[in-house]
């Protein structure tokens, strides 16, 4: 083992590799990570600090990397036991975006609109004027 | 300069994009073994040498988060 350098044996049945890679993501700006198998079902974290840190400092932060590795194991757990209430929203939110069967293309619905069968766009001045003056020349 | 990738952890295509991201900075040869990726890296640029093993390392490290955050 070299200076500044620590090896993390972690047990793959308590923590996932998804848990470790997100660990070991958040620490490359820190130290330098290389997995390696260990022995068992365990895997091999060689830690190494980036530039030259004391013995405390690397085992603090060999620390914060356990620390994160719980923190993503945890958040991992969450998220699986969220998916299905995430999918349900996202459905929903996609289904409430579709069209829906009466808001059409706006081109039918002008067409529809401009045949008017049943004489609803007739101003009710025009409709009843109209036959006021009929009934009006049949007196006369 | 050799490095021995277990293939459990890292991803080929991983060792790949590195390679090419560091393709200016060294000679590289790969062999894809069944359980390991060997990588051999000849005429490793003098201003790079002291930490070259440690941050290709963390790049395939990076590059292999990725593919694997794409396939979930």
């Amino acid at each position: 083992m070299g200076k500044n350098t620590k090896i993390l044996l972690i047990d793959s049945k308590l923590y996932s590799l998804e848990s470790i890679y997100g660990a070991a993501y958040a620490f490359l700006d820190k130290a330098y990570i290389f997995l390696e198998s260990g022995p068992k079902s365990k895997i091999k974290i060689n830690f190494k600090g980036k530039g030259r840190l004391s013995e405390k400092k690397l085992n603090n932060l060999q620390g914060e990397f356990l620390n994160e590795l719980l923190n993503f194991s945890l958040r991992e757990q969450i998220s699986k036991r969220n998916k299905k209430i995430r999918e349900y929203i996202v459905a929903r939110a996609l289904i409430s975006a579709l069209p829906s069967r009466n808001t059409l293309s706006p081109t039918s619905k002008e067409k529809i609109w401009e045949k008017d069968p049943l004489g609803i766009a007739v101003p009710w001045e025009e409709k009843y004027s109209a036959k006021k003056q009929r009934r009006k020349k049949k007196r006369k | 300069m050799i490095i021995f990738f277990d293939k459990k952890f890292y991803h080929l295509k991983a060792v790949e994009s590195t390679i090419k991201a560091y393709q200016g900075l060294a000679v590289f040869k790969i062999k894809n073994d069944k359980n390991k990726i060997k990588v051999k890296a000849d005429n490793i640029d003098k201003d790079v040498n002291d930490m070259f093993k440690e941050e290709f390392c963390n790049y395939v490290l990076s590059e292999t988060k990725k593919i694997k955050s794409q396939c979930l």
